[in-house]
């Protein structure tokens, strides 16, 4: 596993998206597996993973575009977070700094450019990332001179919340005083801009009062904090005799004049009162330039702080933890695309269907999809459709009212109803009737239900994962299933891949039953025999994940020693045939499917390292690429 | 008597301590030794109210009968009421400011006691105690008013200066400290009117008349008059800021002296 970091410059936004273009075309092809691009103040940092060297996609090729350093692994792993708090940039530490990587890093997520890698590396520098934004010594050293103003008049003035300001000056400067400002929540913002139409675009987007040039007398008067970042031209503007009156207006109550720009000739005589305080921009950037070397300092401080949390990382990135998901155990690409899908689903209520053989381990998918929402304070409750009989479901589901039917001597709440504020999970919904299909349409479309024998509906507050080993689309063209239903369930699918389409999970797996099982039987298998682990490799796996599992279990409680040999394992298991899951199908297939199945199995195996598929089929790689898109064996995003 | 003396220097060597670690966290800023002074000044605390309730136990009467012992209970008092402010506003950087006069009253009290002498008769009444009770607190509120209005031109001079420097990012705001200094002013005030009052009452019994224009009793007078000045600036004149700041430290350097020089060096009816 390869990890690289480029910090390139200049950042033009059409270099930006060509730098894009190339990364998402070397997804493609498998040059690598995962990347993502955070915008800096000055720069933008590419990291890019690898399973292996890799040559470079971006450095050369983009025109314009230069590398100002670059390095791997490690390194790379630090220099990320290193760039989520700004480090060496002139918004270290700053919280939106954090927020501006969280934006790149959700941009390259919903565009599949970073998977499970560079999102664990996200969220632990994220973590460390807000500790030092909320350092008490980071905090008391603001660094862009919108923060600094901020903390001078909270030097000054008891409660900033309870501050009047005034803003004044051209949009380019003031933009960003007036949005501090408009954080803060205080009393009464004032923003004059000698362009009023720009002043009243910038106030409607912020809250701020836009204020006329021959109305700025009032702001200035009232103000306790002026802030002035550019000439103002026609109009009041800050001067001896406004200042009295504002400090006679005030009751004496202390004044910030903060002077970022345009405030020239400033009578001596103003300064004399003790309650102004007057600031020039000379002054406020050798605050704001001390500020910044604190800062670095306190930065400095946590690099062995840093330094750890890079190698607690690179522990994670070597473990099999790194393979385990809520307990789903996926090494290979598929089941790793999976879980990036189930991070995805997690973050709203969308309805999801998880379609897969048996024992793919559809529960635990859904399972893990509530585990990571926001609904995962609430119950999860699986039924199994297809186990309960067609009556008893819809009164399980949707409740009953007390004599609605014989037998119903109680009231009884739906488990939709029941189930309120988490997950129900709906089981083989393939084997449902449809009638009860219509029923279930109508609860997800209306967001209600209405008991048997009722006819009050109640709203109800679920989300509504559905799971089926049959092909829905097929069910549906045979009219088995509704297709209106089918549409609405089918929003987001998660394809669950048989096991033997997945062979490099079957020893992780493997590995990972047997901590299970040596935990419960109090064994202490340690591995498996390689004659063992071939004759599993080879194995067909019909049962899938859930066949495995219960093989393993045999195996160990067989197993007289330390391993599992080929006398634990199950006759079934020895005797089966060698062959892969394509070739198993009986009719006699054409050529092109041979071909397409060949190619599969390259790509597969070669972990869709195109060069070497192309060198092993003894054709060039646009061939590859022709044949690849006429069987649709593109990478799916 | 040595219990008594014992628990006195104990509770000075406490404050002593407090005072340097008030000061490590005040340059340091470290919560750790912050929590440590705080234990500390509470431990200087508890040794100094044994000591108290020791000598009142002995002697039957409130540590109040000298000059000596007003003053430790001057400290105690403060103490109490510097400390219940900590724990409510979580401010910890007055520390080193309180702990620095606890420190330093508390050592004159320990050089100058006198533990043999006897209480006056005319000392032995109700309003009497009352009577230095109030004068205490309000000592105590002037102490705090200055200590908030050293501060507020300590951070005044940074700010005005335009100095980013050890005031500035360890003080609360100059508004709050603005506030701080009238509030405490005002209440010692009040204190003091009354405390004025029973004294006269209490004069009026031992000796016989109100008021005597003694050096000391023309002190606190002044003192008396110093305070309405800065009460008075503030409510009817609006003065606020660094005026009143200045006022303050002025007012209470006059207290001090009235405490210290006029007791010691003057010769005076009102002998503590």
């Amino acid at each position: 596993m390869q990890i690289t970091y480029r910090n390139i410059t200049p950042l033009q936004r059409s270099q930006f998206r060509s730098v894009g273009k190339r990364i998402d075309r070397a997804l493609e092809r498998g040059m690598m597996s995962e990347a993502c691009i955070l915008s800096l103040p000055d720069s933008a940092s590419v990291y890019l993973v690898s399973d292996r060297e890799m040559t470079d996609p971006i450095a050369e090729e983009v025109p314009g575009v230069s590398v100002r350093s670059e390095s791997q692994n490690r390194e790379a792993a630090r220099q990320f977070y290193l760039d989520a708090i700004g480090a060496g940039t002139a918004l270290v530490g700053e919280e939106t700094m954090l927020d501006a990587v969280k934006d790149d890093f959700a941009e390259s997520l919903s565009s599949a450019r970073s998977g499970p890698v560079l999102r664990e590396l996200f969220d632990r520098a994220i973590d460390l990332g807000q500790e030092i934004c909320r350092f008490p010594e980071v905090l008391s050293n603001p660094i862009t001179p919108a923060g600094l103003s901020g903390d001078l008049a909270g030097k000054i003035m008891e409660d900033i919340s309870e501050a009047v300001v005034a803003v004044l000056g051209g949009a380019e400067h003031s933009g960003e005083f007036v949005r501090y400002w408009e954080r803060q929540k205080v009393r009464r913002l004032y923003y004059s801009d000698p362009d009023y139409a720009r002043a009243e675009h910038l106030a409607s987007a912020t809250g701020a009062i836009p204020v006329r040039s021959e109305e700025r007398r009032e702001a200035i008067v009232r103000a306790d904090v002026i802030i002035q970042t550019a000439e103002i031209g026609d109009g009041p503007v800050i001067t001896p005799d406004l200042v009295e009156e504002n400090l006679r207006h005030r009751k004496q109550k202390h004044l910030l004049v903060y002077n970022w720009g345009g405030l020239r000739d400033l009578d001596a005589s103003i300064l004399k009162s003790p309650a102004v305080f007057v600031y020039g921009r000379e002054e406020l950037e050798q605050a704001l330039h001390q500020a910044r070397a604190k800062r670095d300092q306190v930065v400095e401080r946590f690099r062995p702080r840093i330094h750890e949390a890079v190698e607690d990382f690179y522990e994670w990135l070597y473990s099999e933890q790194r393979f385990q998901f809520h307990g789903i155990v996926g090494a290979s690409r598929q089941m790793q695309q999976v879980f990036e899908l189930i991070h995805r689903v997690a973050e709203t209520d969308i309805t999801v269907l998880i379609q897969g053989e048996t024992g793919t381990g559809k529960e635990l998918v859904a399972r893990a999809i509530h585990e990571i929402s926001q609904r995962r304070g609430g119950p999860f409750v699986t039924i199994n459709c297809g186990a309960i009989p067609e009556t008893l479901l819809e009164s399980e589901l949707f409740g009953h009212r007390k004599g609605a039917f014989t037998g119903a001597d109680v009231d009884r709440k739906g488990l939709l109803k029941e189930a309120a504020g988490g997950t129900v999970f709906l089981d083989e919904i393939g084997e449902t009737s449809q009638m009860f299909q219509v029923k279930l349409l109508r609860a997800l479309q209306e967001r209600e239900i209405t008991p048997l024998g009722s006819n009050v509906p109640q709203s109800i507050d679920v989300r509504i994962i559905a799971a089926t080993s049959r092909n829905l689309r097929e069910e549906v063209e045979q009219g088995n299933f509704r297709s209106d239903l089918y549409y609405r369930i089918n929003v987001v699918t998660i394809q669950l891949p048989p096991l033997r389409a997945r062979k490099e999970d079957i020893l992780p797996l493997v590995r990972y039953f047997i901590q299970e099982y040596n935990a419960k039987m109090g064994k202490k298998v340690a591995e498996v025999s390689d004659e063992a682990a071939e004759a599993l490799l080879s194995y067909q796996w019909k049962g899938n994940v859930r066949e495995l599992e219960n093989v393993v279990e045999r195996a160990i409680a067989l197993s007289l020693d330390h391993q599992i040999s080929l006398n634990d394992l199950p006759a079934s298991v020895l005797e089966a045939p060698e062959t892969s899951g394509e070739e198993e199908s009986p009719e006699v297939q054409t050529l092109e499917e041979m071909e397409k199945q060949h190619i599969q199995r390259l790509l597969r195996e070669l972990e869709d390292n195109y060069n070497e598929v192309a060198e092993k089929l003894g054709i060039g790689r646009t061939t590859l690429w022709r044949k690849m898109k006429k069987y649709g064996l593109e990478r799916e995003e | 008597m040595i219990t008594v003396l014992g628990l006195h220097i104990g509770s000075l060597l406490l404050y002593g301590l407090s005072l340097v670690l008030y000061w490590r966290f005040f340059i340091t800023k470290r919560r750790g030794t912050g929590r440590l002074a705080q234990w500390v000044l509470l431990a200087g605390l508890v040794v100094h109210s044994a000591m108290l309730v020791v000598f009142t136990l002995q002697r039957h009467f409130l540590p109040m009968g000298q000059f000596a012992t007003a003053a430790t209970t001057f400290v105690w008092l403060f103490g109490v009421l510097y400390f219940i402010q900590e724990l409510l506003l979580k401010e910890q950087e007055f520390g080193v400011f309180v702990t620095s006069i606890l420190t330093v009253v508390q050592a004159v009290s320990v050089f100058t006691v006198d533990y043999t002498k006897p209480l006056a008769d005319i000392l032995r009444n109700v309003i009497f105690e009352v009577h230095v009770s109030f004068m205490l607190i309000a000592y105590a509120g002037f102490a705090l008013g200055f200590i908030a209005a050293v501060m507020y031109e300590l951070l005044f001079e940074e700010i005005q200066g335009h100095r980013f420097g050890l005031f500035y990012s360890r003080l609360p705001s100059l508004e709050f400290l603005d506030k701080l200094n009238i509030r405490s002013v005002t209440i010692g005030f009040l204190f003091l009117t009354v405390g004025i009052g029973l004294g006269m009452m209490n004069a009026d019994q031992a000796w016989g008349f109100f008021w005597e224009w003694d050096p000391k009793l023309t002190v606190v007078f002044v003192n008396w008059l110093i305070y309405l000045f800065l009460v008075g600036s503030h409510f009817v004149l609006k003065w606020r800021g660094q005026r009143t700041a200045i006022t303050g430290i002025i007012g209470f350097v006059m207290v001090i002296f009235s405490f210290f020089i006029v007791t010691n060096f003057a010769s005076t009816i009102h002998t503590f």
